[in-house]
């Protein structure tokens, strides 16, 4: 099943009076358990691929289906409600929120679901044990390893049970080890929870946990690598 | 988790949220204080009107009697005063119905002369309607006392007069003739109301009564055991006992009199409203500072919530939320400090001395008594405008593009 479709997309970003073209029709198509890295050098577009595929951000041109939804024509609640059901997010800086402790961060999504109390309360403690933070549950983030954080975004990011998890430069804010760990974890939930993920990264050791690659330069898909 | 959320993110950059609680809770004490003592003075305002002779209820025979009853006391009598007061004082919020004659006369000293107005009551009961004369030399009547006078201040010192001396009173009688008689100064007030100061001279009924060759009397004042039960003692004497009554029979109220007290009043309340606004508006700009600094500063994590599904509206709720902790527990501050403040001077400083106001012949003793309702109107007012100035920012924080806020440093 295909479960993300960009089909000659563009976008063009304003620059003090410039407009900069960002991506220039790209061509994409991910299939549901697929586990996909967006690779290329700084300024490539590989943020703008996954913030259009987020629907965080919008093309300007093109095609964007995302689980059979049509990104574009959404209006901004259902966008909403869309990504917290859908799409799990994993970011550099882990942008967790810091008043929250690792559980309560963790819940956020599914207190937007009006999940009940109860019901919270058993997946976030399940979640916790599958990312191994259970001894840290209370803990602020502020508290907390730069792994143990990342390991908080990604249980936040999949307690809602997304299709497709989008990740950018998950392991850019951590050594390699502890970004190794953070892969392997990925890949397993990708492996027992068939969660579809796509990474943009500059890191080979990332890729290296995907069975495709697909190199943006200047805002084009020039080269695809499957393995 | 909204109200949860936004309790938490408060406490975030403590030097700020503190000073803008004390922003809040400065002003919210100030307004607390300012209400106690504006409301203390007015009281106090209240209480020396109804006591200076004016009572609770005025009762006459028409309602041209307000206007011009001084000048014509006569056309005004009661045919039965009498009944109408057995009638009152069946209610037991009446503690006393007082016959009243009130005229204009010339009083003459031995150079000087000068319109005084004469208020006239039975002696036995001056001191229920006259309760706040303050005699400051000689006495007060007693029921033996006929063809006596107590001068006001300031009619004792323009005709300079004092107690012991003689003075003629002439004023025209109720057969239209003109009428002199010889009065002894046995006494000296202060009436606190230099418009009353400069021009009140007070008789005993019987020796009016007799000096204008009249029977009865054209007023009924009633004054009762408290202030509060004005109006429902007016309701039940226009509602029960008016139709009862062979004679025609108007009730007016004490504050429908008292135009002096209703202009402090409305000054005062202009004032409250000012002060509250100009208040009102330094929390506003404080809050807006604030919320501003909040939202720029969160403009990733904004970004981050949006990203993972918040509605606008979700975050638009956050910063009001995290408005309405700040409004309230700078509400609830100010209020303890404003009470805390007005206990401290009432108890330990015994109040503070306000010089005379305008229109008052002398100062007083201020004490701070804010009131209850009052006191729950600021702390609304506080959290509502709180809440309020929480929108602009608020709305800018929504504003930004998503994938633009997480990008911002």
């Amino acid at each position: 099943m295909i479960l993300v479709t960009l089909q000659d997309v563009y976008k063009d970003y304003i620059m003090v009076k410039t407009r900069v073209p960002v991506l220039k029709g790209v061509n994409l198509q991910l299939a549901a358990g697929e586990m996909a890295c967006l690779m290329g050098p700084s300024g490539s577009g590989k943020t703008t691929v996954l913030n259009i595929i987020g629907g965080i951000d919008f093309a300007d041109r093109g095609r964007v289906s995302v689980y059979n939804q049509d990104l574009q024509a959404m209006g901004d609640k259902q966008l909403s409600a869309f990504r917290n059901k859908t799409l799990g997010f994993i970011f550099q800086y882990f942008n967790l929120i810091p008043v929250l402790t690792a559980f309560e961060n963790i819940e956020y999504p599914l207190v937007l679901q009006r999940v009940g109390k109860k019901e919270r309360r058993r997946r976030v403690e399940a979640m916790l044990e599958a990312v191994g933070l259970s001894a840290v549950k209370n803990h602020r983030p502020d508290e907390l390893s730069g792994g143990q954080r990342q390991r908080v975004a990604i249980g936040r990011a999949l307690i809602t049970r997304p299709k497709l998890v989008i990740a950018d430069e998950p392991t850019g804010n951590l050594d390699h080890r502890t970004g190794k760990a953070i892969m392997e974890l990925m890949k397993e939930m990708n492996e027992k929870e068939k969660t579809t993920f796509i990474f943009a990264t500059h890191d080979p050791m990332v890729s290296s946990y995907t069975r495709r690659v697909l190199h943006l330069l200047d805002g084009a898909i020039v080269k695809e690598e499957k393995a | 988790m909204t109200l949860f959320l936004a309790l938490r993110n408060l406490f975030r950059n403590k030097r700020r949220t503190m000073l803008t609680l004390t922003a809040i809770t400065t002003g919210i004490m100030a307004l607390v204080l300012f209400d106690g003592f504006v409301r203390y003075t007015l009281w106090g305002l209240q209480e020396s009107t109804i006591r200076n002779g004016l009572g609770h209820l005025q009762l006459a025979t028409a309602e041209e009697y307000f206007t011009t009853g001084n000048f014509d006391p006569f056309s005004y009598l009661f045919t039965d005063p009498e009944e109408i007061t057995k009638k009152l004082k069946v209610l037991p919020e009446v503690r006393e119905v007082i016959p009243q004659v009130t005229f204009s006369a010339t009083l003459a000293g031995a150079e000087k002369s000068g319109i005084v107005m004469v208020q006239a009551v039975p002696a036995e009961l001056s001191h229920s309607l006259l309760s706040f004369r303050n005699i400051i030399d000689g006495r007060d009547f007693t029921a033996a006392d006929r063809y006596r006078v107590i001068l006001a201040r300031g009619v004792a010192e323009k005709i300079g007069a004092r107690v012991g001396d003689t003075l003629t009173m002439m004023a025209v009688t109720r057969n239209g003739g003109l009428n002199a008689a010889d009065l002894e100064v046995i006494g000296i007030a202060s009436l606190g109301l230099r418009e009353l100061d400069n021009i009140q001279v007070y008789l005993d009924l019987p020796t009016a009564m007799d000096f204008l060759d009249i029977t009865s009397v054209p007023l009924l004042i009633a004054v009762l055991e408290k202030t509060e039960y004005t109006g429902e003692v007016q309701r039940a004497i226009t509602q029960r006992f008016k139709p009862q009554l062979d004679q025609a029979l108007v009730v007016k109220a004490w504050e429908e009199l008292a135009d002096y007290y209703r202009q402090v009043q409305e000054f005062y309340r202009s004032l409250l409203r000012i002060v509250r606004f100009i208040i009102m508006l330094v929390v506003i700009f404080t809050i807006v500072n604030t919320m501003t600094m909040a939202v720029l500063e969160r403009t990733r994590e904004i970004g981050t919530l949006r990203a993972i599904g918040t509605q606008k509206t979700g975050i638009i709720g956050l910063f009001l939320a995290e408005g309405f902790w700040i409004g309230f527990f700078g509400g609830v501050s100010g209020i303890l400090m404003g009470l805390a403040g007005a206990s401290f001077i009432n108890t330990v400083l015994g109040g503070i001395y306000i010089p005379p106001p305008p229109g008052m012949a002398e100062g007083y003793q201020a004490f701070f008594e804010p009131a209850f309702a009052t006191v729950w109107q600021n702390l609304l007012l506080a959290t509502a405008v709180s809440v309020l100035a929480s929108i602009y920012p608020a709305l800018k924080g929504v504003k930004m593009k998503i994938a633009e806020a997480l990008r911002y440093l």
